[in-house]
């Protein structure tokens, strides 16, 4: 099984970068495909307080940092790695990992790479994708639009919404679904996974008094972020990686394990997938060859 | 035995719902003074919260608050009784639930019972879960009919035909013929006479006071028909619930 990193970010803050890479790190722990995480956003990431035992916190733009998450990349126990990008810090680390050169291994096939770009109802969001077009050549660029708040794309007229996707190559679009809010906030205030919250587990691993119903639309809800992420071509990856190797009788020490934060996954629920909507293609932006050292603070664009 | 869950629904008003409601919840109530907990959704007022004012909750089911109030409820009765340690066959202290769902909120309630998976959690929280479908004899009704009973898997359903209401069988037009499913009819309400139906209406009237043998002022042919509507009522549900 191939390594894979998966960056989710947004310039504009609040469009739901942390839910989005909570719902992935979910996805991914109850399809028994472990992971590990770092949050960006230092010195305090609300990724951790989901996910404390898979994730560190680190500043991109610290060298050190950087050899945490990206020097480890081949060597880690655990195949995935999320990265949550801070607010306002996308095009900027796209950057360092351009001029690292974590672009071009992606290109030379050493491991896949994938961005989860956010994007909020406003034009400013469309703007964001221009501006990371020159980035995304050889790696999966998913336009995540996040509804999880019933966010109404109203800006999004289709002519507009046409002209901006049409500069886009192979990007794939995604939706992630609107969540009852009562049931949201529940969660959040919870401070358990999604997916413990539906098995009415606290953060320790112990039972809880969740609702009944708000587990129930999480449930739902859940079911209907899978159909989302299992046609995204990065995603079919993984879980074909981790059927063969479930399938492989030699070496069953091998078998993942989906846990994410110590509680156990639960299994795969049935459903029907509906197809992720490809975009219209873009001519290829070229893209300088770069050595892979550790930039520092700064030193990018 | 675990909690009963007595489901009353349609898709059109004015077919007894209601009525069947008040049955189930005077039944319940010779089980155990307090019982059963009851749920109209009908915020207008004017459902089974008429008739039994004190024992029943008020849910407007387009509110998240008020659904987790009724499903939530309904949950925790299973939950409470294991954490004082009584055993699922202690009929006595398990309270039953009445659910009067409102038409205008057929298509909801149902969205919810899937989305939520709350027939899972009632098989794993010992709820006997019973859905009354009161079928309107007309083409679309029959239709929605079938629609609710593909999405029941393991609760019971029962499709009710109300004898009072509409009484003459629906005829399809040629061009319907395919268009009709067969809905096989579990429970049919008898029609009743004026006079006794006029007398059940009121408010005052309990069907567990009649069973437990006031108005004596009654007449005997008035008696029989009630004991007959319940008999039927009953048995048919009882029976149905055994197989």
């Amino acid at each position: 099984m191939k390594h894979t990193l998966i960056l989710v970010g947004a310039d504009k803050g609040g469009v739901g970068k942390t839910t989005t890479s909570r719902a992935l790190l979910d996805f991914l722990a109850r399809k028994n495909i472990m992971a590990r995480a770092f949050d960006t956003e230092n010195p305090r990431g609300t990724l951790q307080r989901f996910y404390p035992g898979i994730t560190e916190i680190i500043d991109l733009h610290n060298v050190a940092d950087q050899m945490k998450l990206l020097d480890t990349i081949e060597t880690a126990p655990v195949k995935v790695t999320v990265v949550d990008l801070k607010a306002g810090n996308l095009s900027s680390a796209l950057e360092i990992f351009r001029h690292i050169g974590v672009l071009d291994a992606a290109a030379a096939g050493d491991f896949d790479l994938g961005l989860v770009h956010v994007v909020g109802p406003s034009i400013a969001s469309l703007d964001e994708m221009n501006e990371v077009t020159e980035y995304i050549k050889d790696m999966t660029y998913v336009v995540a639009k996040n509804f999880i708040n019933e966010t109404n794309f109203f800006e999004w007229d289709d002519q507009t919404y046409q002209k901006y996707f049409a500069k886009l190559q192979d990007a794939r679009e995604i939706e992630i679904p609107k969540l009852n809010e009562m049931a949201y906030e529940q969660v959040d205030l919870s401070g358990v996974t999604f997916s413990d919250f539906v098995a009415n587990r606290n953060a320790t691993g112990q039972g809880d008094n969740f609702s009944f119903v708000l587990r129930g639309y999480v449930r739902k809800w859940q079911s209907d972020l899978d159909a989302e992420l299992e046609n995204l071509q990065l995603i079919k990856n993984l879980l074909g990686a981790r059927a063969s190797v479930a399938q492989a009788p030699a070496n069953p020490a091998q078998a993942p394990v989906g846990s994410t934060n110590g509680a156990s996954a639960k299994p795969a629920e049935a459903k029907t997938a509906a197809a992720a909507k490809p975009v219209p293609a873009r001519p290829a932006a070229p893209k300088p060859a770069q050595a892979r050292t550790p930039v520092a603070a700064g030193s990018a664009k | 035995m675990g909690s009963i869950v007595h489901i009353i629904c349609s898709d059109t008003a004015r077919t007894g719902k209601t009525l069947l409601a008040r049955v189930f919840a005077d039944l319940s109530s010779l089980r155990r003074e307090d019982n059963p907990v009851i749920f109209d959704t009908d915020i207008s007022g004017n459902g089974i919260v008429t008739y039994f004012p004190k024992k029943t909750r008020m849910i407007d089911l387009s509110k998240v608050a008020d659904q987790v109030t009724l499903f939530d409820t309904m949950m925790e009765a299973h939950e409470k009784r294991v954490a004082t340690g009584d055993q699922i066959g202690d009929a006595a202290r398990v309270p039953d639930f009445v659910v009067d769902v409102a038409t205008s909120d057929l298509t909801r309630f149902f969205d919810m019972y899937r989305d939520i998976g709350f027939e899972k959690g009632a098989e794993e929280a010992h709820l006997d879960v019973r859905i009354y479908y009161m079928i309107s004899w007309t083409l679309k009704s029959l239709q929605r009919t079938e629609q609710i009973q593909n999405l029941i898997n393991n609760s019971r359903f029962f499709a009710v035909r109300n004898m009072a209401v509409e009484a003459f069988p629906f005829t399809p037009q040629p061009h319907e013929a395919d268009l009709v499913p067969d809905i096989n009819i579990s429970l049919f309400l008898n029609a009743l006479s004026t006079s006794v139906f006029g007398m059940i209406n009121e408010k005052s009237f309990s069907f567990a006071r009649f069973i437990s043998g006031e108005y004596k002022s009654l007449l005997r042919p008035e008696k029989a028909e009630i004991w007959e509507f319940l008999e039927e009522i009953h048995n048919r549900t009882n029976q149905q619930a055994v197989c």
